[in-house]
């Protein structure tokens, strides 16, 4: 049966292509048939149901004709309805073959299967062809048809209906619905879904699920037994977020804000730069670019989400003040009103004018439209005013019911009322003015001070229309209340309403105001802090207590910024580089440091720091005598040095600023040298254009390449700051090629017997530049050695003497070379000059003279080393100094005098100062009408009027007896008058009738022993028994010489003299 | 106390549209790198290529850095500067390179960018001349955000560097 169903299957394509076979081929054939083929149907029909009856097979005939039915429905219903008269046709082919088949099949049975395939193929191919003969076969095979019916059994197709299908299967299957489940069912019972995002909580975003997807889920889940514990309180499935992300790593959106401020661009116009001004300045940003430094206090909230009740309140109340408070400023009531009166002012001027023109009509016009306008203006303003103040109120109402209800105040602000009264005349005025405005308020006035609180608020809104008005003061003074008396609920609040918490400080407070608070660690606007916090966690108390702008520089360094520092080679390279390196400019730079003395470094170190040192103070501290001007004969001189002319023809002479030495620094300071005149210079012989040795002819001093040397020695320590006079030349003896002027007379010529003509003179002024001021101590002696009370005359006479004239020198006690102080008149004693040079001019005594200050000067120099103000001199005896061959000016002073004192001459020491050598001592000798300078350095002679003596001062003498100071005005050599007798012009340091101290002072004791010799035991026991050493003295000196002579056989007798010297005060 | 020696010149630049073209140039380093000679910053003569659209400037580099650490590796950059025919100046592109960081002699290749502004200031540009500029200079260098500067390209300058590097190894810095 199965293959029967088959083939009956492969026929169905087969009718459809024999059918439109048909179609074609025997078109004709076919229209032409269709009667007959109708009546062959008819017939067929009546012989199968006669068959059909017969065979009593009441069944199987029903399925039959079902299954004809149903074979040709689906297949024919289509192809057959253009072919009406070919279905009928092929109806009964088909329901032949079928019969065919079944019979063949039946027949041949299993074996010959194939063949009846074969068979039924080559039937169907007839069909088309023999359709004449249909007829006769179908008879055949209804005659089989009939004859099989009881061998098989036809049932029909198991088919089910789609709908019982659908109701066995809902029994088994369940199938959620995508329908949205409401919240009671996924909530326990009588919970409201709370949603955390519209608690100000940040919810992460969840990945993206579809709706529908969800819903089938959430009714899936819900027919679970315990399903509703996969919701959420919000009523949603749980569900993590993102994976992706870090849970806090939230940002801000950025997207709203501007562009970098670093990536900003502007347009800039080309531009055509000018000559010489560079582009590069705008290279480099850094030049122009400074810091500036923003210290924020704190931050005041207008609005945020965690203020309480009253918070918000108070923000209002304060926009509400500050509003208010413009407004004050403004003050547009009080203009406007101003207004007001100057134009009803002018209107009435305009009314009481009786001649009224027409443009005054019109400017009337214009000014009744102008009040009215401001009056409204007016009004609006106060009402503006009003409603300002009304709900500045109501606010401060609101806030204290507030405080009352919940029983405590977080916040600061307290509102109190000031009442204004008006001034009597504004009362007036207005009364004049109620025409133009009932309701007028002056906001000046004497202020009552009168606090009201908002409770009594009703009677300021009676009082509005009153002339009073209130004004609103803010205080920030209320008293918060304490945080313990705080409900519990609210701790938190008043922990948030803190603003600048300066977490930054103290990590650890930090922590705790962020546990305290338990801020949202996803709220993104915390997601820098909570960084912060996780990374102090993280790096425990590592952290740094500074700021780094290059983070991690350090842990990376090769070596420390001191190292680098410290390289020499480094230091070299830059100096070289700045140009400040001069020795080493062209030399290569060692490669290693231990190559570079340290030498380079000190010198430059050394300069430097006086440099910086001078650069760190002002110009005062530097410039002793800093001057500003101040004065108004300062003023008026300045402004007179504008006025006078440009060179006077005998200049003023200005006292030039001075500097201390110890601000100067090399290069500093200038020597100004200016030569004024020269007197008696030697003039060349010849007229050869060319002077001995050297060409100085313009072409050969153009080649000349030679350096020049000039040296300068600085020992000297300045006290002169100008140096001004005539010097004599030092010529050779003989000078080749030169001769003098013959008309040159000199005219002291005649009066001095030196030949002057052969001396060379010039005169000089040099200065140097800047002036320094010389630093003078005050000296201070506490040590006398001996007869303390002349010694401490001596340092009394030479005060009073520095006080009277402080520049002149004076010298009365010195140290001698045992560092004992003495009087300096102690030095001078008569001194024998040596011998040979005595006996050189036995007859020419000034000659002798002349030879000995020659002889003295050859004596070598030793400068001072100390300074000469401080007292502190040490001076050697004549003697010591010719033995030693060595001695500063004094002493060759000294020793010239004592020699000129051992011809009995009248002479003595000169203290002065010299125009070349500064400090000098100079011998005065007394002649029988004059006086002579010997200097001593030099070895010549000056007379007192000799206008090219050096000597500039003449300031103290002193010889053997006595010292004298000059207290005469001026001491200039030629103006002094020398007579030291004197006692008005010359002061002593001595009375004169003051004896030779020494002999008194010290008392000498003792005797000469003479005794034989025995034994030295024998001798000394004999100088002990004269007492001598027992002296109750103290300072007792004592004297011992031994003198032995001898006699013959061994004969001695022995002197021994003993002297005591001690002190009497 | 690495030294390093960079000794070189700017050969020139070329793919610009602009013809006459100057240099700006500097180097930037980091804070623990020290100049010991020699000039951080210059600018060249504006060349007027003949043949050829590349614009030689050879201007000399030299510079001598004493360092202690190897951040902040020194940072060359550049501005090219166009003057037109009636010598007005104008920028033609920012650029930037590191300077190579191994010894020897280096031919470097710096390709230049340029703001491009709104669509007036290209107008701008285009017809009268000048262009947008940054305000700051050292984004040229620093490497902020830049993501939202819209550029075009400008040309590229040539450069050869010479490098020499003293006692790196001594730090542990092999080169």
């Amino acid at each position: 049966r199965k293959k029967i169903f088959k083939n009956t299957g492969e026929r169905y394509g087969k009718f459809s292509k024999d059918a439109q076979h048909c179609k074609t081929v025997q078109d004709n054939q076919v229209i032409a048939n269709t009667e007959e083929n109708q009546s062959i149907v008819e017939t067929l029909r009546g012989k199968v149901r006669e068959k059909l009856r017969n065979a009593k097979f009441t069944i199987l005939q029903e399925s039959i004709s079902s299954l004809i039915r149903r074979m040709f429905i689906s297949t024919l219903n289509t192809d057959l309805l253009l072919f009406n008269p070919q279905t009928e046709v092929l109806l009964d082919e088909g329901l032949s073959f079928f019969v065919l088949s079944g019979e063949e099949g039946s027949t041949l049975g299993q074996s010959s299967e194939q063949r009846s395939v074969n068979d039924s193929y080559s039937k169907c191919f007839t069909v088309g062809n023999k359709l004449q003969n249909v007829a006769k076969g179908q008879d055949e095979d209804f005659v089989e048809e009939v004859i099989f019916t009881d061998l098989f059994e036809v049932k029909a197709a198991e088919y089910e209906d789609d709908q019982e299908k659908q109701t066995k299967e809902q029994a088994n299957i369940f199938v959620p619905s995508s329908s949205p489940v409401a919240n009671q069912y996924k909530l326990p019972k009588g919970m409201i879904p709370r949603i955390l995002e519209d608690e100000g909580f940040y919810i992460q975003k969840k990945p993206k699920i579809f709706k529908k997807t969800c819903n089938k889920m959430e009714n899936r889940l819900l027919k679970l037994s315990k399903g509703k514990c996969w919701f959420e309180e919000s009523g949603e499935i749980m569900s993590l977020p993102s994976p992706i992300r870090q849970s806090w790593n939230f940002r801000l959106n950025t997207n709203k804000e501007s562009l970098n401020p670093a990536l900003k661009t502007t347009y800039k116009k080309a531009i055509k730069s000018h000559i010489g001004s560079s582009f590069r300045n705008k290279m480099e940003g850094q030049r122009e670019m400074y810091q500036l430094d923003l210290n924020i206090i704190g931050l005041q909230f207008s609005h945020h989400p965690l203020f309480n009740q009253e918070q918000v309140l108070c923000a209002r109340l304060l926009q509400l003040y500050e509003c208010f408070q413009e407004r004050q400023k403004q003050n547009l009531p009080q203009l406007l009103y101003e207004k007001l009166k100057t134009l009803t002012n002018a209107t009435q001027s305009v009314n009481e004018n009786f001649e009224i023109t027409q443009l005054m009509r019109k400017s009337l016009q214009d000014y009744t439209w102008q009040i009215s306008n401001t009056k409204q203006l007016y009004n609006l303003e106060l009402e503006k005013d009003l409603s300002l103040l009304h709900s500045v109120l109501q606010t401060w109402k609101q806030i204290k019911s507030l405080r009352q209800r919940q029983g405590f105040t977080s916040t600061t602000v307290k509102l109190l009322f000031q009442r204004m009264e008006m001034n009597k005349s504004d009362e007036q005025e207005q009364a004049q003015m109620s025409e133009v405005s009932e309701t007028k308020k002056k906001t000046e006035g004497k202020i009552l001070n009168f606090s009201l609180l908002a409770s009594e608020l009703e009677e300021t809104e009676i009082e509005r229309t009153n002339p009073i008005t209130l004004r609103p003061q803010l205080y920030f003074t209320a008293e918060l209340t304490n945080l313990s008396n705080c409900p519990l609920l609210l701790r938190n609040v008043e922990v948030r309403s803190i603003p600048g918490i300066p977490w930054f400080i103290n990590a650890q407070k930090l922590f705790q105001w962020a546990d305290e608070v338990r801020i949202d660690p996803n709220n993104p606007e915390y997601s820098e802090l909570m960084e912060l916090i996780m990374y102090m966690r993280h790096k425990g108390q590592d952290i740094p207590q500074y700021f780094r702008l290059e983070q991690l520089q350090d842990e990376f360094n090769f070596v420390s910024e001191e190292e680098i520092k410290k390289s020499k080679r480094f230091q070299l390279l830059q100096l070289r580089n700045t140009g400040q390196l001069d020795i080493f400019l062209l030399q290569q730079v060692p490669l290693y440091d231990r190559e570079i003395p340290d030498l380079v470094f000190q010198e430059r170190r050394s300069i430097m720091k006086r440099i910086t040192k001078v650069s760190k103070f002002n110009l005062p501290d530097i410039v002793a005598n800093y001057e500003e001007i101040v004065s108004s004969s300062q003023l008026t001189h300045a402004i007179c040095k504008f006025v006078e002319p440009r060179r006077k023809l005998k200049p003023q002479r200005k006292e030039r600023k001075r500097v201390t030495a110890q601000s100067i620094s090399d290069g500093d300071i200038k020597i100004l040298i200016r030569i004024l005149r020269a007197y008696n210079i030697p003039t060349r012989k010849t007229a050869v254009n060319s002077s001995p040795g050297h060409d100085y002819s313009f072409s050969n001093l153009s080649k000349i390449k030679d350096n020049i040397y000039i040296n300068i020695f600085d020992e000297v320590i300045i006290e002169k700051h100008t140096i001004s006079g005539t010097f004599q030349v030092n010529i050779p003896p003989v000078l080749l090629g030169y001769t003098w002027s013959k008309t040159y007379l000199s005219p002291k010529e005649d009066c001095n017997g030196q030949n002057l003509r052969e001396c060379t003179f010039i005169n000089i002024f040099a200065t140097i530049e800047p002036q320094i001021s010389y630093v003078s101590c005050n000296s201070k002696l506490d040590k006398f050695s001996d007869q303390i009370d002349v010694l401490q005359k001596a340092q009394i006479f030479k005060s009073n003497c520095k006080a009277m004239f402080p520049n002149r020198r004076i010298i009365t006690t010195v140290f001698n070379d045992e560092g004992i102080q003495t009087l300096v008149t102690r030095y001078i004693k008569a001194l024998n000059p040596p011998q040979q040079l005595l006996d050189i001019f036995l007859h020419d005594s000034n000659a002798t003279l002349d030879l000995i200050a020659r002889f003295v000067s050859l004596i070598p120099f030793m400068s001072d080393t100390l300074d000469d103000n401080d007292g502190s001199d040490i001076w050697m005896t004549s003697e010591r100094c010719i033995s030693l061959a060595i001695g500063n000016k004094e002493e060759h002073a000294i020793l010239l005098c004592n020699f000129f004192l051992y011809f009995g001459k009248k002479a003595l020491v000169l203290l002065g100062t010299s125009f070349l050598e500064g400090h000098v001592a100079y011998v005065l000798t007394q002649e029988t009408n004059e006086y002579l300078f010997w200097n001593p350095s030099t070895g010549q002679c000056h007379k007192q009027f000799d206008p090219f003596c050096p000597l500039q001062s003449v300031d103290c003498l002193f010889n053997d007896r006595n010292v004298w100071f000059n207290i005469q005005q001026n001491n200039t050599p030629m103006a002094v008058y020398l007579d030291y007798s004197k006692e008005s012009f010359w002061k002593q340091l001595l009375p004169k009738n003051f004896q030779g101290t020494k002999v008194q002072s010290i008392q000498v004791t003792g005797f000469p022993i003479r005794m034989p010799y025995t034994d030295v035991q024998s001798v000394i026991d004999a100088v002990y028994q004269t007492g001598i050493h027992s002296s109750e003295f103290p300072e007792t000196e004592f004297a011992l010489a031994v003198y032995i002579h001898p006699y013959p056989n061994n004969i001695l007798s022995v002197w021994v003299y003993l002297v005591s010297l001690s002190q009497h005060h | 106390m690495a030294e390093v020696h960079v000794i070189g010149q700017i050969i020139g630049a070329t793919g610009f549209s602009e013809s006459s073209l100057f240099c700006k140039w500097g180097i930037h380093t980091g804070a623990a790198w020290k100049l010991l000679s020699g000039v951080r910053e210059g600018q060249t003569q504006v060349d007027t290529p003949q043949v050829g659209d590349m614009a030689y400037w050879c201007h000399p580099i030299d510079l001598h850095f004493a360092t202690k650490g190897l951040q902040g590796w020194p940072r060359l950059h550049l501005q090219v500067w166009s003057q037109d025919s009636f010598g007005r100046c104008q920028l033609a592109g920012y650029g930037f390179c590191h300077v190579p960081s191994s010894p020897g002699t280096h031919q470097l290749d710096c390709p230049t960018w340029r703001p491009l502004g709104s669509w007036r200031e290209q107008l701008a540009r285009a017809f009268v001349g000048g262009g947008p500029q940054l305000l700051h200079a050292d984004t040229i260098y620093s490497g902020a955000d830049r993501y939202r500067l819209h550029t075009a390209a400008g040309g590229t300058v040539r450069l050869e560097l010479g490098l020499l590097l003293r006692h790196f190894d001594r730090y542990g810095v092999e080169c």
